[in-house]
């Protein structure tokens, strides 16, 4: 079993002079899951995004390793998952077909059995031939979870994990959390106090938060 | 500094002091009288000036796609404000070249634009460098602008030994060195000068090349001030 | 099957499902090929205008048209997405051969209507070649610059700014090549412009390839 870590070592961010938070800095790898807490604007999504090596930090450094030994910036993609509201699947494509276009492009070939067993598991196995411009915000949160399920990443990221969610999405969401917990390493980011019982370590913004 | 600003105003004196007043004569005797060039007469003075300014503006865009080149690999934001300094001054000297372009191609060949390749390759230089300027304008974050700016600047910058030493020779034209011309074929243009203007020619280029340092200098200092006072606002 | 055939695969699925990059250009095509119809009336056409003419329909389509391949996955928000599931360059491959693809049709089409419309226009091999080859170069220089300005403000006009001066080099090898082809010049008097036009070509794909990652991550 491959050990995979990420490093965040005093990370800041400063954006058109205005510094968001300044010297985050933490130790994530299977087993010792992060939660990033924080008012609203505290940065939570900025840090997502920053430790996603999709933003630049001001100072600090982010670095994945695999079994002690650095993963190379470019290939970091292979080994992550992202699920947030603010991106979108393609919506003029089918959720089999969105499926497909992320286990080919991460190489993970899974059984067609497996994938409807998959979206059985995340309620929507009836509309997996629907484009997904047709679903709604809640089953498009659903069918991201789906495919982070799938491809079990070594690293998963997750921006307000049950935001669109009704009781019964929420639930689905937390046995995934409790699950993806001890299979990978796990960061998310969140407002709601029931999130956080999947985390070992929180991180909290507003106490790093500088004024 | 001091050296390369005094070299500069000496250099550039001669040039323009002399470059004006020594007497074109048909059989020279003394180093001071240049030879006529039939078909040129007067106009070869241009040349003086016309080429110490497109040579200039090349080099100045590469220089600024150097800094910029090396910005993005060492996130050093010095290195975009040289990058920026190159790009303005660049840009100044890249109107003059055109004007004083323009202005030959008025006298030798008739009127002020004929399309010649070398020509359209001064002209494209320009429309790169206001391509740049518009595209730093559209961004207002000063780490997203440095770093898209210095993209595109590698991007045209690739694209300027085509049209600068390639594209004229395969199309005709009629500016010296383009594929009808038999007899100024060279890397750059070879013109058959004789030796002291050969030498006032050189003069030019060394002392346009320093006064664009010179003046870099001065930008760049500048905006490393300014940068400086934005930051601690 | 390699990511960037993946890539476009999904580019081509989606255009099919969609159909916007097609009715642009075809739009763009038709309206500009009118234009220049209407203008030039009865009259006969010189080759060199002719094939002016033909350029400029085709950078007009272009125009239009291109940059979607990297704007719409900012516009549609699924830039993220693709972000976690494949490198830069991969992506950047796949949207390379959709537009070269998509340009060398829409060449393809304008030839069409020129050769049945204009009758001082007259296809070869030659002219094909040259036009496959322009295609290819006009696909590179609008897919590197789609990738700059969807980062920008995805505003058409910056694309076009910032387009055209680095085309121009190209251009102007593609009228002449393509006028000479057109009169029935030999090779060897043309090899000058396809050297030119091929490492013109390979440059800036290889310079893209590199800026491309400089652009994926803010």
């Amino acid at each position: 079993m491959k050990i995979y870590s990420l490093l965040a070592d005093k990370i800041s961010k400063t954006f058109n002079s205005q510094k968001i938070f300044k010297n985050v800095s933490f130790n994530a790898f299977v087993g010792n899951s992060i939660a990033i807490t924080g008012s609203n604007g505290s940065g939570k999504s900025t840090l997502l995004k920053i430790l996603l090596k999709y933003i630049h930090p001001s100072k600090g450094d982010v670095k994945y390793f695999c079994d002690n030994k650095e993963i190379e910036s470019q290939i970091i993609y292979q080994n992550i998952s992202f699920v947030a509201p603010y991106f979108n699947l393609y919506e003029e494509f089918t959720a089999l077909e969105n499926i497909e276009l992320a286990i080919k492009l991460k190489s993970k070939y899974i059984s067609n059995d497996l994938i409807n067993d998959e979206l059985n598991r995340f309620s929507l196995f009836n509309h997996s031939k629907k484009e997904v411009g047709h679903y709604s915000s809640g089953m498009k949160q659903r069918l991201k979870y789906c495919i982070a399920n799938i491809l079990k990443s070594d690293f998963i990221f997750i921006d307000e994990p049950t935001s669109n969610l009704d009781d019964e999405g929420k639930k689905i969401v937390f046995d995934f959390l409790k699950e993806i917990q001890s299979t990978s390493c796990l960061i998310y980011a969140t407002n709601e106090k029931d999130e956080l019982q999947f985390a070992n370590e929180i991180v909290d913004l507003s106490l790093l938060n500088l004024n | 500094m001091r050296i390369i600003k005094y070299t500069t105003i000496f250099l550039i004196t001669i040039q323009i002091v002399l470059g004006i007043s020594f007497p074109l004569v048909a059989k020279p005797e003394h180093f001071w009288q240049f030879p006529i060039v039939i078909g040129l007469e007067e106009k070869i003075r241009n040349v003086i000036f016309h080429v110490p300014t497109a040579w200039t503006a090349t080099i100045a865009f590469t220089m600024s796609l150097v800094y910029g080149f090396l910005y993005l690999q060492k996130k050093d934001f010095n290195y975009e404000l040289k990058s920026i300094a190159s790009a303005e001054l660049g840009f100044l000297f890249c109107i003059l070249a055109t004007v004083t372009g323009a202005i030959w191609a008025k006298f030798n060949w008739g009127s002020f634009w004929n399309w010649d390749p070398r020509q359209t390759s001064i002209f494209i230089l320009l429309m790169i460098y206001s391509a740049y300027f518009v595209l730093r304008s559209s961004i207002s974050e000063k780490v997203k602008r440095a770093r898209i700016s210095s993209v595109y600047s590698i991007l045209a910058g690739v694209t300027v030994p085509f049209f600068i030493f390639i594209l004229p020779r395969i199309t005709s034209g009629l500016h010296p060195g383009s594929k009808g011309d038999t007899e100024g074929a060279g890397p750059i243009v070879q013109f058959k000068m004789a030796p002291n203007m050969l030498t006032l020619f050189f003069i030019g280029l060394i002392g346009f090349t320093l006064l664009y340092f010179w003046i870099f200098n001065l930008r760049y200092r500048l905006l490393v001030l300014e940068n400086k006072n934005e930051s601690e606002e | 099957m390699s990511y960037s055939n993946i890539i476009f695969l999904k580019d081509v699925k989606s255009e099919f499902r969609t159909r916007v990059s097609f009715n642009t250009q075809l739009l763009f095509t038709i309206t500009t090929l009118s234009i220049i119809l209407f203008a030039v009336g009865n009259e006969s056409i010189s080759i060199p205008t002719t094939i002016s003419f033909y350029w400029i329909v085709s950078i007009f389509a272009a125009m239009s048209g291109l940059s979607r391949v990297f704007v719409k996955e900012e516009e549609r928000g699924t830039f993220l997405f693709l972000f976690q599931l494949a490198s830069s360059q991969s992506v950047f491959i796949g949207k390379l051969l959709f537009n070269a693809i998509f340009t060398i049709l829409v060449n393809f089409f304008i030839l069409i209507l020129f050769s049945l419309f204009i009758d001082t226009f007259s296809a070869n091999l030659f002219f094909i070649l040259v036009m496959i080859l322009g295609s290819i170069g006009i696909a590179s220089v609008s897919t590197i610059v789609a990738a700059i300005i969807s980062k920008v403000n995805s505003s058409t006009t910056l694309y076009t700014v910032l387009s055209f001066p680095i085309l121009i080099p190209l251009l102007m090898t593609l009228i002449q090549a393509s006028q000479l082809s057109i009169e029935g010049a030999f090779f060897s008097e043309m090899r000058g412009h396809f050297s030119f036009m091929i490492g013109y070509n390979i440059s800036l794909i290889l310079i893209s390839l590199y800026l491309i990652t400089y652009l994926w991550s803010e």
